[in-house]
């Protein structure tokens, strides 16, 4: 990932936003969102995605739901209830902490 | 590239191999895999492109041994302490608490009848927890599909018979008899339950993940 620090911290939070706006996904679908959104400047690893997703479970966040997939089984990962609220809170934290950011630094940002 | 089923085998055969021997770790990591040869890889050799795909994972199927007692790859041993996220540090206040509940209600009904029927109580639903432990010992040791939790009850297999011995030890003591207890004091009482509420929480600790097993081969359709 590259500037990998920044995002470290709110990769839990990426993950759960595309799980609210998409329902249910599986890791590898995930990653390339990640990837797809950000044209390629985010590359979340297998070794940041997975830990995270196994404690978002652990944790009573996201739910499983195994798929049989071609020759294969597939696991899916959505929000639960506690998740859902949980999401909305998270990206109320980092609104705020992009609007202090915004203010303490003041980049010239393009969109 | 479209893996067959003798591709997909030997993908699963070298997770095993590297020690995701566990079905809930296993069956997305093979997925996660095959899902990325099929559809990035631009090789057309099997080989190669297995190459490449498991690159991507050697920090995760690296063997890590923190604790000096077991070995697993790091992505199976981050699942495992998941288990343990600061849980058994609260066990000594929870049975604290629980210990000098129990002292209060035998110390505000001091009658024979309260202890015994606490101590009744108490002791019973313990014993079926510890059995109910160990039958789970049971049916996990018969489960062909491994998980992150029956292997962990199943390395806990000591704790779960030394329940046994901590309830007969605990429920029998000398202490524990109605005219004795009644003669200690407040402190006493609560030094009485302290260890029997610890282990209690154990117990009840080692069914939850117990639970979590049957709750994994249930959702994940394992045998």
């Amino acid at each position: 990932m590259k500037n990998s620090q920044l995002y470290k911290g709110s990769l839990n939070t990426i993950i759960m936003k595309l799980l609210e706006e998409n329902g249910k996904m599986y890791g590898y679908e995930i990653t390339q969102k990640v990837k797809a959104i950000t044209q390629g400047e985010l590359n979340i690893t297998e070794g940041a995605l997975y830990p995270a997703l196994h404690k978002l479970e652990a944790d009573g966040f996201l739910d499983v739901e195994i798929e049989k997939v071609d020759n294969r089984m597939r696991k899916y990962y959505k929000l639960t209830e506690s998740g859902e609220k949980e999401t909305v809170n998270r990206l109320s934290e980092l609104e705020d902490f992009i609007r202090n950011m915004q203010s303490l630094v003041n980049p010239k940002l393009e969109f | 590239m479209k893996l067959t089923n003798e591709q997909i085998a030997i993908i699963d055969q070298t997770l095993m191999d590297k020690g995701v021997v566990y079905e809930e770790i296993k069956l997305e990591l093979l997925d996660h895999i095959i899902t990325d040869i099929e559809l990035e890889s631009e090789e057309s050799d099997f080989e190669i492109a297995f190459s490449k795909a498991m690159l991507k994972w050697k920090r995760e199927l690296e063997e890590v041994n923190p604790s000096g007692k077991f070995a697993a790859p790091r992505i199976v041993m981050e699942k495992f302490s998941s288990f343990f996220k600061g849980q058994y540090k609260f066990f000594f206040p929870a049975a604290a608490i629980f210990s000098f509940l129990i002292a209060i209600i035998t110390t505000l009904y001091p009658e024979g009848l309260v202890y015994n029927t606490v101590k009744l109580v108490f002791y019973s639903v313990y014993f079926l927890l510890s059995l109910g432990g160990i039958i789970s010992l049971f049916f996990i040791s018969k489960t062909k599909s491994k998980t992150i939790s029956g292997k962990l009850i199943q390395k806990s297999r000591w704790l779960l018979v030394l329940q046994f011995f901590v309830i007969y030890m605990y429920s029998n003591s000398y202490s524990s008899l109605y005219r004795h207890y009644n003669n200690e004091p407040f402190l006493g009482k609560f030094i009485e339950w302290l260890m029997p509420c610890y282990f209690f929480l154990i117990a009840c600790h080692l069914i939850m993940i117990a639970v979590e097993h049957f709750r994994v081969v249930k959702k994940y359709k394992l045998v």
